[in-house]
């Protein structure tokens, strides 16, 4: 019987060792996906009515988006491991995504811009590059 | 006054067909977590399947002023073929915009409306009008 019962409990630790693996990892995708579609989904949005992006420096850029006469200035930056966005007008900001790894702005031309955000949860990495330029 | 012990448990243990019937049961469990695993992995490689390959996308800003207006966000293509890098828009192309529902008051501090945005006709560059007519509903709001 302590035989048997040996025996079952090795193959639940098996089990389970092959079993948190798997889960970790689907945690670990699943987290990453859905946070680079927030910052992803968030610029989209804000690139929606734009008229024009700027490269501040390698981590920050601005956004000038809004109709004549009613113009917004956005502002998106990585902090820790938190990509934030913030209007400048009111100083508010919320932090949109967690565990960025990378948020880099680039000005190709005067007129474009190449954005590369990554999010890494773990040993999963996924990155999306936009690139916006002016209609 | 005595009492005899007749319940056999406390002081037999379990016996082979408990244990089997146990078993059995943890089996059916581990079996059904498997299941769920495989499930929960499939599920999150169709959400994650737009990021893998880190790949690129062109934004395309709104031209349309209705679409302006509407706060729609910008067009994402996944090939520069018709984006930023020849004509953002396609000369050709034409959105008319129907709107459809409108819910909102002077006091109001949001305005709601609902349209329908056909697409026609279009240039050699236009990847929406390439596939033929298209009508879509955008919801947006607009903030006084």
């Amino acid at each position: 019987m302590a035989t048997l019962m040996t025996l079952v409990t090795a193959i639940s630790a098996q089990f389970w060792r092959y079993f948190s693996v798997q889960l970790t990892d689907v945690s670990q995708r699943s987290t990453a996906a859905q946070e680079l579609q927030f910052a992803v989904e968030s610029l989209r949005a804000d690139l929606g009515m734009v008229r024009q992006v700027t490269a501040v420096t390698q981590t920050r850029m601005r956004i000038y988006t809004g109709p004549a006469g009613n113009e917004e200035e956005i502002d998106y930056w990585l902090e820790g491991k938190r990509l934030f966005r913030q209007d400048v007008a009111t100083g508010q900001s919320v932090p949109l995504a967690g565990n960025v790894s990378e948020f880099q702005v680039q000005n190709i031309t005067p007129t474009s811009v190449r954005i590369v955000t990554a999010v890494t949860r773990g040993s999963v990495v996924r990155r999306a590059t936009m690139i916006w330029s002016a209609p | 006054m005595t009492t005899s012990k007749t319940w056999r448990g406390a002081a037999g243990g379990f016996t082979l067909l408990e244990l089997q019937v146990a078993v059995a049961v943890l089996g059916i469990g581990l079996l059904s977590l498997v299941g769920l695993t495989v499930r929960q992995s499939r599920t999150v490689s169709e959400i994650e399947s737009w990021c893998l390959g880190d790949p690129t996308f062109y934004a395309v800003s709104q031209t349309d002023g209705w679409l302006q207006r509407l706060d729609v966000p910008a067009d994402l293509y996944d090939s520069a073929g018709a984006t930023a890098w020849s004509p953002p828009v396609a000369a050709s192309r034409f959105n008319v915009v129907t709107l459809e529902d409108f819910q909102g008051s002077l006091s109001a501090q949001t305005i709601t409306a609902q349209a329908s945005v056909a697409v026609i006709s279009g240039g050699a560059n236009d990847p929406v009008s390439n596939r033929g007519q298209s009508k879509g509903r955008k919801l947006g709001h607009y903030k006084k």
